[in-house]
């Protein structure tokens, strides 16, 4: 009887060895070097990270123009929400932007960024803050004046350009005058300058409104500001927000695949114009952001760029309380949706 | 005048006269006168017998005068007599004489004879006997032999006789090996022959025993029995005293050879416990008469029944002694005596109570019925019977039966480009697939056999090919150390998605499936446990489906199903079998086999649409179960 349960399952055996498994099907084997890949987070973000080729493509749109800065005053408009005026001789060259110091002759290129939404200020990957300290934006703009050899001007010493635009919140009355503050030397193109922050001017006075209708669309009144603006480049129309509401760090942690090298973080206060860059934090591998008012009702947007895919995430935060720790998780997004998004902001 | 004179005087006158002897003279002359007239003159006197004088005399006379004369007498056996007596020269006699001799069975005497009494007899008597197969015999026995072998005739086809041959080699190796175990019988058929051939005789009513080899004495019965012809004047042999004569078969033909040399012998009694029968019957030329060999029993029956039936000795009923054991002493017959093994216990021949030769005797058992068939059926558990090869064997068995399987791709192109040839060659390979079956066995006779069944096959094919850019999904728990505010650190441990991206060797399991028919027949041998066999045939092909992928023209991979296969046929086609099997008997019945098998396609599995050629050919391991169907 054994003999034979031997046979039997002998035979059995190598009947059901015979079946040989397949190997897993749902193996892959990973690119080295891929973007998507690389979870590693560095200290501080490299200039090839491609979360600085977002610039490029995040680029707002730029106002274009020209005038002879060697005559006499020149106004230029934009419609009837921006207005510009250059007195003569304001403009001159600079040793230091290696240009002939003085008043350039002929025309000058004047380029004007205009950061006029919150979307503006994240593309630009300008955050409201100043120093730390949260800002409350009525708008802001990039102002460069070239040369007709390609330099950079600068202000005259004691001159100032006037600066009217209109705001498409209601005027608030307490709006100062802001100078961006560049890393210096300037990043290489395409790089963020993560060192920027927004600098009040030394006049804290504040700015003057104005109310006017619309030369364009009938009735309309527009509201707006008046810089007289000393400093060429960044300048902007900001206030410190109130200082007195208890205030939180807020951490936003995102899924391996986004790490600092790829992706930007910005908290969107959802009732002001109030845009705060979540800086990556190593130790953590998170993205942080300090002195955010507990109660805010504020959005947190990712953006990120891995390869050659992008991503973003957002996380609503309708009031901040307690919980000041908020996983994102980030979809695969096309450009365009992504631009349209900030936009919208 | 001295006689001598006389004599010559006498002869001279009276040499050619006859005087007429006076009527009634001889009446007158008294035997004792006649003795006492003749004296011792002519004792050592040696007249030459007249020619014809012998003719002259017949046997019954001759009969009746020894008959008459010397059956009172009893003559001592000279000394050494007996063992100048060579058993060839009282078996040529007796051959010569009696040989076609037929004496029938007293009526009840088989009755009286105990079925083991038969069986010591045969044994002892027949020991050591062997006769020889005539010629022809086999093959008279074994005709459907040669048809068989006829059938492998197909092994002059180079091809089939090498595979064949080869797997002949190991099979005889085994058979060789294993040969102890079923070679046994082989001997037991000639000794049963012989055996059978007896009793087939003993039923038919005879009362002789004959060999196999001798021609039926019936033909020549006892019409002119020599017995009734031969007389030997002056030779009275009527009482010879002989040690154990008729106790033993051998002794019988000893008596009657002995009888013959006696003839002219001086008679002196010394052992006279014999009164031997009519002896008289010998005929005094039977000195020269052949060797040829004649049974023990023939010796036996007809060296006693005749001469009792002639009625010649009624006076000497008494003097026939039974049949004893042979004595201890005669240790010159001893190798005669065979004890069966199944009556191991058994003294022979001591215990057969052999009633008196005599006419009243012999009648008692007249009428009784040769309880043959009792005797076989004492011995039939000692007989291994020899295979009925001209009875073919009416089992039916049923096989069930699964098979790993080894497939092997033959590959042509007829169209395809090289790009694909090579990308096809790298991402395909074969794996193990299997056979699974139930059959139906149908034994022609005992070697070989007819199979067939249904079947079911799966060959199985990897296709193995890479896709580029493929995203691993991973849940990962991530757990980081968040420090909010100093001395507020808390631990997330955050469950999050991990992307991977990569290429990916994707497995696709192409799946060759086909429902068959088996056609096959074997040719097996072995002994009853273990049995090889050999089997060829054909598989018919009934449907055939595939599931899986393909490389098409553009060397992209696409799926491949049942209805939409326009690669592929339906149906393959025929392929031929091929395999070596191994039988162990587990019970009565149920075997398990092994069977290790090649089957390769006739036909191509590609449609005339596909730009290649492509078939497969399988080889495996059966490995199933025999069951029979007529288990009782």
């Amino acid at each position: 009887m054994k003999k034979t349960v031997f046979i039997i399952g002998s035979s059995l055996l190598l009947l059901f060895t015979a079946c040989q498994k397949e190997m897993s099907t749902n193996d892959i084997t990973i690119y080295p070097g891929n973007p998507l890949n690389d979870t590693i987070w560095t200290r501080t973000t490299p200039s090839n990270g491609s979360v600085n080729d977002l610039v490029n493509y995040f680029l707002p749109q730029v106002i274009i123009d020209s005038f002879d800065a060697s005559k006499s005053d020149v106004t230029l408009s934009y419609g009837d929400s921006l207005s510009i005026s250059f007195p003569a001789g304001s403009c001159v060259g600079t040793s230091a932007n290696g240009g002939t110091p003085g008043v350039p002759s002929g025309k000058v290129q004047l380029q004007i960024l205009r950061l006029k939404t919150k979307g503006d200020y994240i593309k630009t990957f300008r955050p409201t803050t100043s120093n730390g300290y949260l800002l409350e934006a009525a708008g802001g703009f990039f102002i460069r004046i070239l040369s007709k050899e390609g330099k950079e001007l600068a202000l005259a010493p004691g001159a100032t350009v006037k600066l009217s635009f209109s705001d498409i919140d209601p005027v608030k009355p307490n709006m100062q005058a802001f100078y961006g503050k560049e890393t210096y030397p300037l990043p290489a193109n395409s790089v963020i300058d993560t060192g920027f922050t927004w600098m009040r001017d030394t006049d804290t006075s504040w700015l003057s409104t104005f109310q006017r209708p619309s030369t364009i669309s009938g009735n309309a009144i527009i509201n707006g500001y008046t810089i007289n603006v000393k400093n060429l480049r960044w300048v902007a129309a900001e206030r410190y927000i109130d200082s007195t509401a208890k205030k939180a760090k807020i951490f936003a942690i995102l899924p391996p695949n986004f790490t600092n090298q790829n992706t930007a973080v910005f908290a969107v206060f959802m009732n002001q114009k109030t845009i705060v860059n979540l800086a990556p934090e190593y130790s953590s591998r998170s993205f942080t952001a300090s002195n955010i008012p507990i109660g805010s009702k504020i959005r947190l947007i990712t953006i990120s760029k891995i390869g050659d895919d992008f991503y973003m995430g957002t996380k609503d935060i309708n009031d901040l309380g307690t919980t000041t720790i908020f996983p994102i998780s980030p979809s695969k997004m096309g450009l365009t949706d992504i631009l349209t998004y900030l936009n919208s902001l | 005048m001295i006689d001598n004179e006389f004599d010559n005087f006498v002869n001279g006158k009276l040499k050619d006269h006859e005087a007429p002897v006076p009527a009634g003279l001889w009446d007158k002359l008294k035997d004792k006168q006649f003795d006492d007239f003749v004296g011792d003159s002519l004792k050592d006197q040696t007249a030459t017998v007249p020619d014809g004088l012998w003719d002259k005399i017949a046997d019954a006379q001759f009969d009746q005068f020894l008959g008459n004369t010397i059956s009172e007498y009893t003559a001592p056996v000279p000394d050494g007599l007996w063992a100048k007596l060579a058993d060839a020269n009282f078996d040529a006699s007796v051959q010569d004489k009696i040989g076609n001799y037929i004496a029938p069975v007293p009526e009840s005497l088989w009755g009286k004879v105990a079925d083991a009494q038969f069986d010591a007899f045969v044994g002892s008597s027949l020991k050591d006997y062997a006769a020889p197969v005539p010629e022809g015999l086999w093959e008279k026995i074994h005709p459907e032999e040669k048809e068989e072998r006829r059938i492998f005739y197909f092994l002059r086809i180079p091809a089939a006789a090498i595979f064949i041959f080869a797997i002949l080699m190991g099979g005889t190796a085994a058979y060789i090996w294993l040969k102890p175990h079923f070679a046994s019988p082989i001997p037991a058929t000639t000794d049963i022959s012989k055996e059978h051939n007896r009793q087939a005789i003993d039923s038919a009513g005879n009362t002789t025993i004959t060999p196999d080899n001798q021609p039926d004495p019936a033909s020549n019965a006892n019409a002119n029995s020599p017995h009734t012809n031969s007389t030997v004047p002056g030779k009275d042999v009527s009482s010879i005293p002989v040690l154990n004569a008729p106790n033993s078969i051998e002794k019988k033909k000893d008596i009657l050879t002995s009888k013959d040399k006696i003839s002219n012998a001086p008679l002196s009694g010394n052992q006279a416990t014999l009164t031997v029968v009519n002896n008289s019957h010998l005929p005094a030329t039977k000195k020269n008469r052949s060797n040829a060999s004649i049974s023990d029993r023939d010796n036996h029956l007809n060296g006693f029944g005749n001469p009792i039936a002639s009625g010649d000795l009624s006076a000497n009923q008494q003097s026939v002694p039974p049949i004893t054991s042979i004595d201890s002493t005669d240790t010159g017959n001893n190798s005669y005596i065979y004890t069966p093994p199944y009556q191991s216990n058994f003294l022979a021949i001591a215990t057969i109570p052999f009633p008196p030769f005599t006419v009243t005797g012999l009648k008692d058992l007249s009428g009784k019925e040769l309880t043959d068939y009792k005797h076989a059926s004492q011995i039939k558990s000692n007989i291994i019977c020899p295979s009925n090869r001209s009875n073919p064997n009416t089992d039916w068995f049923a096989e069930a039966y699964a098979s790993p399987d080894f497939t092997v791709k033959s590959f042509s192109n007829v169209s395809a480009s090289q790009q694909y040839l090579l990308k096809k060659d790298s991402i395909e390979s074969m794996r193990v697939g299997f056979t699974a079956g139930i059959r139906l066995v149908k034994p022609i006779n005992e070697n070989f056999l007819i199979k067939t069944g249904i079947q079911y096959s799966q060959i199985n094919q990897q296709y193995l090919y890479r896709t580029e850019n493929e995203i691993k999904t991973t849940t990962v728990v991530t757990v980081r150390t968040i420090v909010r505010a100093p001395g507020d650190t808390v631990v997330i441990a955050d469950t999050s998605v991990l992307q991977q991206i990569g290429y990916k060797n994707n497995i696709v399991k192409n799946r060759f499936r086909s429902v068959d028919v088996p056609v096959i027949i074997g040719y097996q041998f072995g002994n009853e446990d273990i049995k090889f066999g050999i089997n060829a045939g054909v598989i018919f092909n009934l449907s055939s489906w595939y599931q899986g992928v393909i490389l098409d023209t553009s060397l992209a991979i696409v799926p491949l199903t049942k209805s939409n296969s326009m690669v592929y046929k339906t149906n393959i086609g025929m392929g031929l079998y091929a395999g070596f099997s191994v039988t162990k008997q587990l019970s009565e019945d149920l075997h398990i086999f092994f069977e290790p098998y090649f089957r390769y396609n006739l036909s191509n599995m590609t449609s005339n649409q596909s730009p290649y050629n492509q078939k497969f050919s399988v080889g495996g391991l059966s490995i199933g179960l025999r069951f029979n169907l007529n288990k009782q």
